[in-house]
């Protein structure tokens, strides 16, 4: 087990040198000018854009520049923006908006949607069945945008019930975004329990349980549940890394500062260091979170070992 | 058992991280959430930076305006008038004397002609990248701290390290008086003084720039209350100590930052929001009734228009460049498209400065298409195969763009198509590389109020953002004369013959005058919007 981990965690070092120079190519391939993007429309002072070309790199090949910020973060600087605040500083505030974020749409999605596709598997063709089928079937198919100016319009702007956008509003702004958030994965995770209840109810060790005459809460909780349990661990983890960054739309939205949000504006205005900073950390988020996942799996089904 | 081992193992790995974000939420939703009773909000985006010499954008200047008093405020007019200067003073426009008033930073500390001095020579320094650089290159002794790279910006050669530190032209004579001598003389610098990179910054601010950004002192009718909190909030408060000026009659300002104007419109409907300096587009047809009278309209200083390629055959003829304008209805896209949210232009400086005269651009700019046909035949019709208007995809310009394709298609009889760029700056570098064969749509925000600055930067030869390379030596001529004339009035007659000879090229297509759209909640009143885009926060009061 140690040494398992101990394999995964130097993994890590190849694909993440790997996805961030690749990340820094394509940045610097786009070919725009990012001195002038800095400037919107206004003209850049000659001075000004030779400072920030000689301060930043920007003439040199991308790996020649990627050489400098791989020797900076070996030394553990992060770097600047072109703006000029240190990235490390921009990790560090807008990680934990995210992780919030993150967090409240994890719970959301898990509880509501386990037990959405757990009523609806073991009752498959009842109400509570069709009702599933059909709401997660209208959010899955709605952009998360539309669902989100929705929410802000009417539970923010008409009824009034949480607020509308995240400026130090303390946490009760970070539901709204949280469930929104939480609601497109939510309906893939009751789809896919929903599945994977029905299957298991099907095969030989439930029938041979129950004709063993085990008492009904236990073939559930042990035999169906624990097993439904590994295809939808899977897709939650895989999920955290989408959530970290694929929040991007819900954060522009609800004004939430955090890591999708930083990704939009560096993407925006072609701020190389800062993509690549946060694009880093949201690749160590995913390898973390898969190792999360495959560790999960040994706790629900004992027979997957590690060597 | 293998599967218990690993399940404490996770169970521990959440513990953690579950911890950290506690952590960090307590730390995070500090007490000072605008609890203030006099305090109102505000939005604003992330500044860019907050020091005065490289704060050029909207926001920042939005901060820094409560933060710091300027030299000269303008009057209804426009007229400069002394706000942290008691007076300025020159007998031949070069040599300029600056006397100040009694003032003290918000740390306590005496504002001293030292601390100008200082504080502009930091922003003309080439290497510190001021956004504001520029606006020092009047100030004799500018290029020593701005050498040019010798082989252009592209070439192999790095640009060799500035001569000087300090600008030659620019000394405090005691601690009241600052002399600054101009390399050409310049009737309208006291108007310049006016811009928020000409603020003074206190002897603390040197010895770490980067930090004092972070809370910026100043000596105007706020102070900062904490620090800047990146894309979230910056709090500021009423200077106890304020002489410069009439105390404001808030207490406080939060100026929520915001990534989206939608939001912020939303947070304003839902009464979270005191004011909006823009209302978005998106909503303007909606917002007049949503808002009542308390959706407001000022004037503005942005000029819209469409420029034309200097270098391309096909507009070389004037009659072509006046034919594509005269099939313009600007009236009906400012109506269907915006709503009514503009003015149209019909000349080449704003109707907000001195000197402007309306329908300067004459016949060229009256929507009459059989004029437009008539002229078009006359010059041999249209050389190319269709006429393209150029517009970054970035910005909200496809509409209105299209609409005026359908007009000259319709009205000229020559084919147009829109050509989506995605980014300004790609399309002013094909244009500064002659590679882009059509018109393209520009803008322009005033830096001061004068003729000039509509004038200079945009047409004459090398002008800081005449992409487009119009060059007459004649308009040249009488911009230089204006500058170093000895009287506003003088300056205005000279500025005036030189837009007289822009409305015979037509080297543009004037379109659109701005108006600040913005609203606000019932809990203020007096809210009014300068022309820089700025609140006016003396006035402004809680209802």
């Amino acid at each position: 087990m140690g040494r398992y981990v101990a394999r995964r965690l130097l993994q890590m070092i190849p694909v993440f040198i790997g996805t961030t120079a690749i990340i820094f190519a394509l940045t610097l391939a786009i070919g725009g000018d990012p001195v002038q993007n800095l400037y919107g429309e206004r003209p850049v002072p000659d001075s000004v854009r030779i400072a920030l070309t000689q301060q930043y790199h920007l003439d040199e090949p991308w790996y020649v520049q990627y050489g400098y910020y791989l020797s900076g973060l070996v030394q553990g600087d992060f770097g600047q923006s072109l703006a000029g605040r240190p990235i490390a500083d921009m990790i560090l505030e807008s990680w934990p908006h995210t992780v919030r974020l993150a967090l409240i749409a994890l719970i959301v999605e898990a509880t509501i949607g386990i037990a959405a596709g757990l009523m609806a598997g073991l009752k498959r063709g009842s109400f509570v069945d069709n009702l599933v089928l059909l709401s997660t079937l209208s959010v899955i198919s709605i952009p998360i945008f539309v669902i989100g100016n929705f929410a802000q319009i009417f539970i923010g702007v008409k009824w009034g019930l949480l607020p509308v956008a995240n400026v130090i509003d303390g946490w009760q702004s970070y539901l709204m975004p949280g469930i929104v958030l939480g609601s497109v994965s939510l309906a893939y995770i009751a789809r896919l329990t929903r599945a994977s209840v029905a299957e298991n109810l099907r095969t030989d060790y439930v029938r041979t349980a129950k004709a063993k005459g085990l008492p009904q809460s236990r073939i559930f909780s042990v035999h169906v549940l624990r097993n439904s349990l590994i295809p939808v661990v899977t897709y939650l983890g895989v999920d955290i890394g989408t959530l970290m960054g694929g929040a991007m739309v819900t954060e522009r939205i609800f004004n939430v500062p955090g890591v999708g949000f930083n990704v939009f504006k560096a993407t925006q205005i072609e701020d190389g260091p800062v993509l690549v900073g946060f694009v880093s950390m949201l690749v160590l988020v995913y390898l973390f979170a898969s190792l999360l996942v495959d560790l999960l799996y040994a706790v629900l089904d004992p027979r997957i070992r590690y060597v | 058992m293998r599967g218990a081992k690993s399940a404490k193992w996770v169970a521990s790995a959440i513990a953690v991280t579950l911890a950290a974000t506690a952590c960090s939420s307590g730390s995070d939703g500090g007490g000072d959430e605008g609890a203030n009773g006099g305090a109102i909000s505000m939005d604003i985006a992330e500044p860019k930076r907050l020091i005065p010499a490289t704060t050029t954008e909207s926001s920042g200047n939005q901060v820094l305006s409560a933060l710091f008093t300027p030299l000269v405020e303008f009057d209804e007019n426009n007229k400069p008038v002394m706000a942290a200067a008691e007076s300025i003073e020159s007998t031949d426009n070069k040599v300029w004397t600056i006397k100040l008033k009694d003032a003290t930073f918000h740390d306590g500390t005496p504002v001293k002609a030292e601390n100008y001095v200082k504080a502009w020579n930091w922003g003309a320094y080439g290497p510190n990248a001021a956004d504001g650089n520029y606006f020092f290159g009047t100030i004799e002794g500018y290029e020593d701290l701005n050498p040019q790279d010798p082989d252009g910006e592209e070439g192999p050669k790095k640009a060799p390290e500035p001569k000087a530190k300090e600008l030659s032209g620019l000394k405090a004579v005691d601690d009241k008086t600052i002399e600054v001598t101009l390399s050409d003389p310049f009737s309208g610098f006291p108007s310049l003084l006016g811009y928020t990179v000409f603020y003074p910054m206190p002897d603390s601010a040197f010895e770490d720039v980067e930090k004092y950004e972070e809370a910026p002192i100043g000596q105007g009718p706020f102070k900062m209350k904490g620090e800047w909190k990146h894309d979230q909030l910056v709090s500021v408060t009423a200077y106890e100590d304020y002489k410069l000026g009439d105390k404001p009659k808030i207490e406080a300002i939060d100026f929520k930052i915001y990534q989206d104007q939608n939001t912020a419109y939303n947070d304003l409907l839902a009464g979270n929001l005191d004011v909006l300096r823009t209302i978005p587009t998106e909503v303007m047809g909606t917002a007049k009734s949503d808002l009542g009278d308390r959706f407001k309209t000022s004037p503005a200083s942005t000029f819209q228009f469409l420029a034309y390629p200097m270098y391309e055959e096909a507009y070389e003829d004037k009659r072509v460049r006046k034919a594509i304008s005269m099939a313009i209805d600007r009236d009906e896209i400012i109506d269907v498209v915006f709503q009514g949210s503009q003015d149209s232009a019909r000349s080449f400086v704003s109707p907000v400065v001195n000197g402007y005269r309306e329908d300067t651009c004459g016949e060229a700019c009256k929507f009459d298409p059989a004029a437009a046909k008539k002229l078009l035949q006359e010059a041999g019709g249209f050389k190319g195969d269709k006429i393209q208007l150029g517009y970054n995809a970035d910005g909200g310009h496809k509409q209105w763009i299209d609409a005026t394709c359908d007009q000259i298609r319709k009205n000229l009889g020559v084919e147009c198509v829109g050509t989506p760029i995605p980014k300004f700056a790609e399309l002013l570098t094909q244009v500064e590389n002659e590679q882009f064969s059509g018109a393209f749509r520009m803008g322009w925000i005033m830096d001061y109020p004068s003729m000039e600055n509509y004038l200079g930067p945009l047409y004459s030869t090398g002008g800081s953002s005449n992409y487009y390379g119009f060059s007459n030596k004649e308009f040249d001529k009488l911009v230089a004369e204006g500058r170093s004339a000895e009287t506003e009035e003088e300056a205005i007659a000279k500025w005036q013959q030189a837009e007289d000879i822009l409305a015979e090229e037509m080297p543009v297509i004037p379109l659109r005058f701005g108006k600040n759209v913005f609203g606000h909640s019932e809990s203020v009143k007096n809210v009014d919007i300068d022309l820089y885009n700025n609140v006016v926060l003396d006035q402004i009061e809680k209802a």
